[in-house]
């Protein structure tokens, strides 16, 4: 395997780590059948997720082609992605 | 695909050959442990339900405990009861021998007069039930006769990449044969509910998905808490899922392609073949002791955390598609399809070897959660104990 993360669908806008992530580590990202490259910018764990373009607060994050949730906080490319800056658009009505 | 396994009289089959020692009610669930554990070849479970329930809730418990029952990989039922319980023993035999058309007897506790002439009771029809069902053979069956229970639990992002996409394969398999497939875990469709709706047969079976997804926000919206850390729960997140729509949007892929004919409500069984929707919630348990009411000869499920969850009547084939969680928990495991993102297989070749084990495990080859003995039963309240 030559390739340490993955995008599922061609319209996300995060990768799922299939290794762990150093911080500054520049990722062989399989996309269908195309190589590509990104550089994470922080550590990310096996199976997290990283954005992959900046993603601005209260954007949809996208996974799978469909949405997953929004942002919480502005996202740079190469960020981890998940609870700390992600929040779900189903069944929470608080804050 | 041909099998073998049990033709039973209602016109049914089983792939495993149990006596059930059914208990009504909590009262009577350890007194049913302790003939299950004099007597080889019987099953059993702990049954926390049973009394103190009202309304649809109790009809709910009574619907299950009856479909467990009548499973067809259930010979015969021993019903240990207490008496004066809201399951009442003997509406609850009625109906297992009405519905099921096989041997079923009745202990009461409070009739026979306490524990010891109860178990006594309880262990001498049970051996001469576990006689009989010993002269039942195999015979070559057909897998448009297999309900496949496919399930996810214990999940990580692996789940959604690679274990329930073969799952789902494998399900598109049975439901080409002529087979039933049950997808479950409303819960799990919240975000995901409009891919589930657009491959409905019809609108009305559309409309039916999205109420009862609906119903589960909406009563998540009630209670004015985050869904969060029950679904996904702590594991999940740590392993990666960050929101319930993502969890979601993995979980679907195990119900694979086919077309979804119907949505049957906990505990009923499906009256249209292929693949239909179970409501049920996402907690694992409780979700499979549903399906298996509803019919499932055979359950499988998928766990990128791992877990040890089997089940007293249906074999429970257990898949990760974590390579890590299948090299860490070998003894609760049973197929690896971690190999799909190390690169030795595709979903493809994983769903046809999902399919074969399937096929191997209902002609009677043993899963680990039945080589461990493992089987957790939960029945779903949907009201306040009373």
């Amino acid at each position: 395997m030559n390739y340490k993360a993955l995008i599922i669908n061609k319209d996300d806008n995060v990768a799922v780590a299939l290794d762990n992530l150093e911080a500054d580590e520049l990722v062989d990202i399989r996309c269908g059948e195309d190589i590509l490259h990104y550089k994470v910018i922080e550590s990310i764990p096996k199976y997290h997720k990283f954005a992959i373009v900046s993603i601005p607060v209260r954007q949809r994050v996208i996974k799978y082609g469909e949405t997953i949730g929004e942002t919480t906080q502005n996202v740079p490319v190469g960020a981890h992605v998940h609870i700390h800056n992600v929040r779900s658009l189903r069944g929470y009505t608080g804050s | 695909m041909m099998f073998m396994g049990y033709k039973r009289s209602d016109g049914r089959v089983g792939v495993r050959n149990h006596v059930l020692i059914l208990p009504t009610v909590s009262c009577s669930s350890e007194t049913a442990r302790m003939i299950s554990y004099q007597v080889k070849g019987t099953t059993t479970f702990t049954n926390v339900r049973g009394c103190g329930q009202i309304g649809n809730d109790a009809e709910q418990t009574i619907k299950t405990l009856v479909g467990l029952g009548i499973n067809p990989n259930v010979y015969g039922v021993v019903l240990i009861g207490l008496g004066c319980e809201t399951a009442q023993p003997h509406i609850l035999a009625q109906e297992i021998e009405d519905r099921g058309h096989k041997p079923v007897k009745t202990v009461i506790i409070q009739r026979e007069g306490g524990t010891v002439k109860a178990i006594a009771k309880g262990v001498e029809y049970a051996y001469q039930m576990v006689e009989q069902a010993s002269l039942e053979q195999r015979t070559q069956c057909d897998s448009s006769q297999l309900i496949l229970g496919p399930k996810c639990g214990g999940s990580d992002p692996t789940s959604g990449i690679a274990a329930n996409p073969a799952l789902g394969y494998a399900s598109d398999m049975i439901v080409k044969d002529g087979g039933t497939s049950i997808l479950s875990e409303t819960t799990e469709f919240i975000g995901a509910e409009h891919l589930l709706a657009k491959r409905a047969i019809n609108e009305e079976v559309a409309a039916k998905i999205l109420k009862i997804v609906s119903n589960v926000e909406q009563e998540v919206k009630r209670l004015g808490v985050d869904l969060r850390g029950g679904n996904p729960s702590p594991g999940n997140m740590e392993g990666g899922l960050t929101t319930i729509e993502e969890k979601s949007l993995g979980c679907i892929h195990k119900g694979g392609l086919s077309p979804i004919v119907d949505v049957i409500g906990y505990a009923d069984t499906p009256s249209v073949k292929g693949l239909n929707i179970m409501d049920t919630p996402g907690y694992d348990v409780e979700a499979v002791t549903g399906m298996v009411a509803g019919g499932c000869q055979i359950i499988a499920f998928t766990t990128g955390l791992g877990t040890p969850l089997g089940n007293p009547i249906a074999p429970v084939i257990k898949i990760t598609g974590n390579p890590d969680t299948y090299s860490k928990m070998l003894d609760n495991i049973d197929i690896n399809a971690g190999t799909i993102l190390t690169g030795q297989d595709t979903i493809e070749s994983m769903g046809l070897k999902i399919y074969d084990e399937i096929l191997k495990v209902v002609g009677g080859k043993l899963t680990k959660a039945e080589m461990l003995g493992f089987c957790e039963t939960g029945i779903y309240q949907i009201a306040c104990s009373v």
